[in-house]
């Protein structure tokens, strides 16, 4: 599985738990340039699976604690929406192999308009649902589309498990390793379901399985299947079992019993869900439940790969799984209360996951169609219009006290677009403020969907009427929207009122700055040297500060 | 668990980070490529999933070297 992952949050630590295939992590924030970019990485590249994952707060952060009235949440979110959807749309057309899976959006259980916030107009859980509905349309109008319900995964292992704020704050990374790691497992889940790589045979023990106590001992009386108490667990988990059979998963029954106890429980006991009729093949009786099962396999004729068995005993799975490494045993939950939890996520999810594929489903859908693509700003959405759209706004300071800090900060934390690498200690900032040999240059960086603060450095040596660019960086969030052109254009234009008419430049690989290596040459510098570890250019300013206008 | 226990498993939890042999894996320095700020906190991530512990945002920005990092684990888990 060749996998693409996009988010507008980091998911580095996601690479733990995919299999060691390929996988390329988009830069995070930059999933609509690169989806829209005939040259980005994601569209030179083939993958078998793209990953969409929005984080809601990321995703609403403009609004979240502001009283916006439902409506114009909507059109804001259909506008951030549209440029995914736009984007999406934009690559199928050249990748029309590859398969999509998004994740729906969470936001945080916690509003700021705690009790009121369900039933107000300004409703963020209402929003919630509403960006979930967008999404789910979506993607019903394209073949290949699949949602990941993350919401449910989030519910299931519980908000504070998902969610370590300190790393967030550390290094934009939202979720605990926990939630990482349940991600992986369910697109591995996701993945295994859309190629049919899933079992077909759910085969369960009787005795303290789908009842408790023992049939051959306690007989159809003593037997713990009720409405109420302990009973009422096996009774639930029965209920689960059969729901299996609805999915196309054939049951059957392997255990050690006199065949007719067994038999007047299953069609005689009153609290029975399952009954004799649902069970496509049975062994019950007193041989080994190894070569039970091989029997079961050849009556149902499937392979014995595609058998789970949910067995109490211990010594049972042991034994089977020793014998039979194919079929999947897996443990079994110490207290029956948690029988139906535990088999929906051991076993269900795990085993028999199941996306819709079929073509009625897909041609019901036809009628969201056009609801949807109302949603996309533009089906012919290029680089350019979606530039445009975003209403960049770069602001340029020019040694500015008040980002000592930050421009320390920024060297030490921007390891993709950094020309140099190279650092300098506060001090030094400040002497150089002071000084007259170095220009310390910083930009922010602003568009409609808000303000990122500063996220651009830079420090030019001057010399007489020179120049060299010591250090060229820019956080990796505005990368690929053409600030960092607009910046070096800033940089040029205050260069040539100081009446400076060459600047050299300079250009040291690393491991992580490869997306700069191009920048220097695609903003018109000549290279005219290689020192050991470095790529030199040069370039005239006057002309410079031209050319760079019309890049931007 | 001794100091010597954790500072086996955590040099061991670096190697597989920073793929780096472990004989050199002493000599890393944060901030030095491989251990740059994403490697830094998907080391303490390791850490706090590996001994079931939590680290405060002081402690990570703070702690620079796996000595150090390896004297606040046993404190953490009282060796």
């Amino acid at each position: 599985m060749s996998i693409a992952i996009l988010s507008n949050i980091n998911m580095d630590p996601l690479k733990a738990f995919l299999p060691a295939e390929q996988h390329y992590f988009c830069p995070y924030g930059q999933y609509a340039q690169e989806l829209l970019d005939p040259k980005s990485p994601l569209n030179t590249r083939e993958f078998n699976t793209l990953y969409l994952h929005l984080e809601g707060e990321e995703l609403v952060k403009e609004i979240l604690y502001t009283l916006i009235d439902a409506k114009e949440a909507g059109i804001l979110i259909a506008d951030k929406l549209g440029l995914v959807f736009g984007g999406l749309d934009q690559f199928r057309k050249r990748h029309p192999a590859t398969k999509f899976l998004m994740t729906t959006v969470v936001l945080p259980p916690l509003k700021f308009l705690n009790y009121m916030d369900v039933n107000s107009q300004y409703s963020f859980s209402l929003l919630e649902e509403d960006i979930n509905r967008e999404i789910i349309r979506f993607s019903q109008t394209c073949a290949q589309f699949y949602v990941l319900d993350w919401k449910s995964v989030v519910m299931s292992q519980g908000w504070r498990d998902t969610v370590d704020e300190k790393f967030w704050y550390l290094g934009r990374i939202k979720y605990t390793r926990k939630a990482f790691q349940a991600m992986a497992r369910e697109m591995q889940n996701i993945d295994n379901a859309i190629n049919g790589k899933i079992k077909k045979v759910l085969v369960l023990d009787l005795d303290n399985t789908l009842w408790g106590g023992l049939a051959g001992e306690d007989g159809i009386a003593g037997i713990k299947l009720s409405e109420d108490g302990p009973g009422k667990a096996y009774r639930d988990f029965q209920q689960a079992v059969k729901s299996m059979s609805n999915l196309g998963v054939l049951l059957a029954i392997n255990s050690k019993n006199n065949a007719q106890d067994a038999d007047d429980i299953l069609a005689h006991h009153p609290m029975m869900v399952l009954g004799p009729q649902d069970f496509a093949a049975c062994q019950v009786n007193w041989n080994s439940k190894v070569d039970n099962m091989k029997e079961l396999a050849a009556q149902l004729n499937v392979n014995l790969d595609s058998f789970v068995f949910i067995d109490d005993d211990p010594r049972e799975r042991a034994m089977v799984r020793e014998a039979l490494p194919e079929v999947f045993v897996p443990e079994f939950p110490p207290d029956p209360a948690h029988l139906k939890t535990w088999f929906f996520e051991e076993v269900v999810y795990g085993q028999f996951p199941k996306v819709l594929v079929t073509k009625e489903d897909r041609e019901k859908t036809i009628q969201y169609k056009a609801h949807a693509e109302r949603l996309l700003v533009s089906k012919t959405m290029g680089m350019d219009d979606f530039l445009q759209h975003l209403e960049i706004q770069v602001g340029v300071y020019v040694n500015d006290q008040r980002f000592v800090k930050r421009t320390v900060q920024l060297m030490q934390k921007t390891n993709q677009f950094n020309m140099t690498g190279r650092q300098f200690a506060q001090a030094e900032i400040e002497g150089f403020l002071k000084g007259q040999e170095m220009l310390v240059f910083n930009a922010d960086y602003r568009d409609r969907f808000g303000y990122e603060g500063i996220i651009g450095t830079s420090l030019v040596r001057l010399k007489k009427d020179s120049a060299v660019i010591e250090v060229l960086l820019m956080s990796c969030r505005v990368i690929g929207k053409k600030a960092e052109y607009t910046f070096l254009h800033h940089i040029m234009g205050h260069l040539k009122d100081r009446g400076i008419s060459t600047v050299a430049a300079e250009f040291i690989p690393t491991q992580k700055n490869r997306v700069a290596a191009d920048f220097y040459q695609n903003a018109g510098f000549q290279q005219v040297g290689t020192k050991q570890d470095s790529i030199q250019w040069q370039a005239e300013v006057m002309r410079m500060a031209d050319a760079l206008k019309e890049k931007i | 668990m001794t100091k010597q226990d954790i500072h086996e498993r955590l040099t061991g939890i670096a190697v597989d980070l920073f793929k780096v042999p472990a004989a050199t894996v002493m000599d890393l320095k944060v901030g030095m490529e491989p251990w740059d700020s994403m490697g830094h906190l998907e080391l303490f991530m390791a850490i706090e999933g590996q001994w079931g512990i939590k680290f405060t945002m002081d402690e990570i920005i703070r702690l620079s070297s796996l000595d150090e990092i390896v004297d606040n684990i046993a404190q953490k888990v009282g060796t």
